[in-house]
């Protein structure tokens, strides 16, 4: 009897571990993050933009640091054991630069003005170097997806598309008839890249792919 | 799908991973068919039956009935 229990055992409690780590973490950066957008008085929009781009970052340098030390990262990661995680190296590797990228776009979107500390010029670039980055690392990493994962690729972007276009035109419709203000550019972004993030964590959960093991 | 893969993977006495390697996919995919997430193509279904050694309704049980004419 305990053969059976004690597997299930370890496996929710490595959950428990990922969880407290993750939320440690997450509200260590969240406060300095916070209290670093009121000093430079960031505007709403600014805000959500800068908190998706850390978003990314944090999942990128989770991933990146469970690959450079497998030990911990098999802790770390929801995956079996190190030979898993060696396994899935190259698609591991590949998101997780493209997600710095963006995440480091993002977070060069919020902060940029016209003669602030970023420039615009330096925010478009930054946009357009993740975005050809993500576009070389999906089509250079494509045929390493297995068939759940392209299968789970294609839920993620209907969920999206559904998701954030259905509040993108719903929001749209209000503001046309006075009861909200419009969305700004640059929460739409903010809206599209984190509602792209969500789809992909749905996606993954409903496959199971959440689930401790 | 309601499936057997499990049953028949550990009557080989195979992991995940060894049954992924074999496959030519990811223990995320075998884990998803095991757990009923995932229902396989029929390429992926195809290569399981042939791997164990019996045929694809062996493996995978639809409950479905033809309605009489």
């Amino acid at each position: 009897m305990t053969d059976t229990i004690e597997p299930k055992r370890t496996k929710w409690g490595k959950l428990a571990k990922q969880l407290l780590g993750g939320g440690i973490l997450g509200a260590f950066c969240g406060y300095f993050g916070t209290e670093q957008l009121i000093r430079a008085e960031a505007t709403a929009d600014q805000a959500a933009v800068i908190g998706v781009g850390f978003v990314y970052l944090l999942m990128a340098l989770l991933c990146a640091a469970g690959l450079a030390m497998p030990k911990l990262g098999a802790k770390m990661l929801n995956v079996e054991d190190e030979e898993e995680l060696q396994e899935q190296r190259r698609v591991l590797t590949g998101s997780s630069i493209a997600m710095a990228a963006i995440g480091i776009a993002m977070v060069l979107l919020g902060a940029a003005e016209k003669g602030g500390w970023v420039s615009p010029v330096a925010a478009l670039d930054a946009l357009l170097i993740a975005f050809a980055l993500s576009i070389i690392i999906t089509w250079r990493d494509w045929k390493y997806y297995d068939e759940l994962m392209l299968q789970v690729s294609r839920d993620a972007g209907n969920f999206a598309f559904i998701g954030v276009g259905s509040a993108i035109m719903l929001w749209s419709a209000a503001a046309h008839l006075d009861f909200v203000d419009p969305l700004s550019p640059l929460m739409l972004v903010a809206l599209i890249t984190g509602g792209m993030l969500l789809a992909v964590f749905v996606a993954a959960g409903l496959r199971g792919m959440l689930h401790p093991r | 799908m309601e499936n057997l893969l499990k049953q028949m993977r550990e009557g080989k006495g195979w992991s995940q991973g060894e049954l992924a390697r074999r496959l030519g996919v990811s223990r995320q995919t075998i884990n998803a068919v095991e757990t009923d997430k995932y229902d396989p193509s029929l390429p992926l279904a195809l290569r399981m039956a042939k791997l164990f050694g019996c045929q694809v309704p062996d493996l995978f049980i639809d409950h479905w009935e033809a309605e009489e004419p």
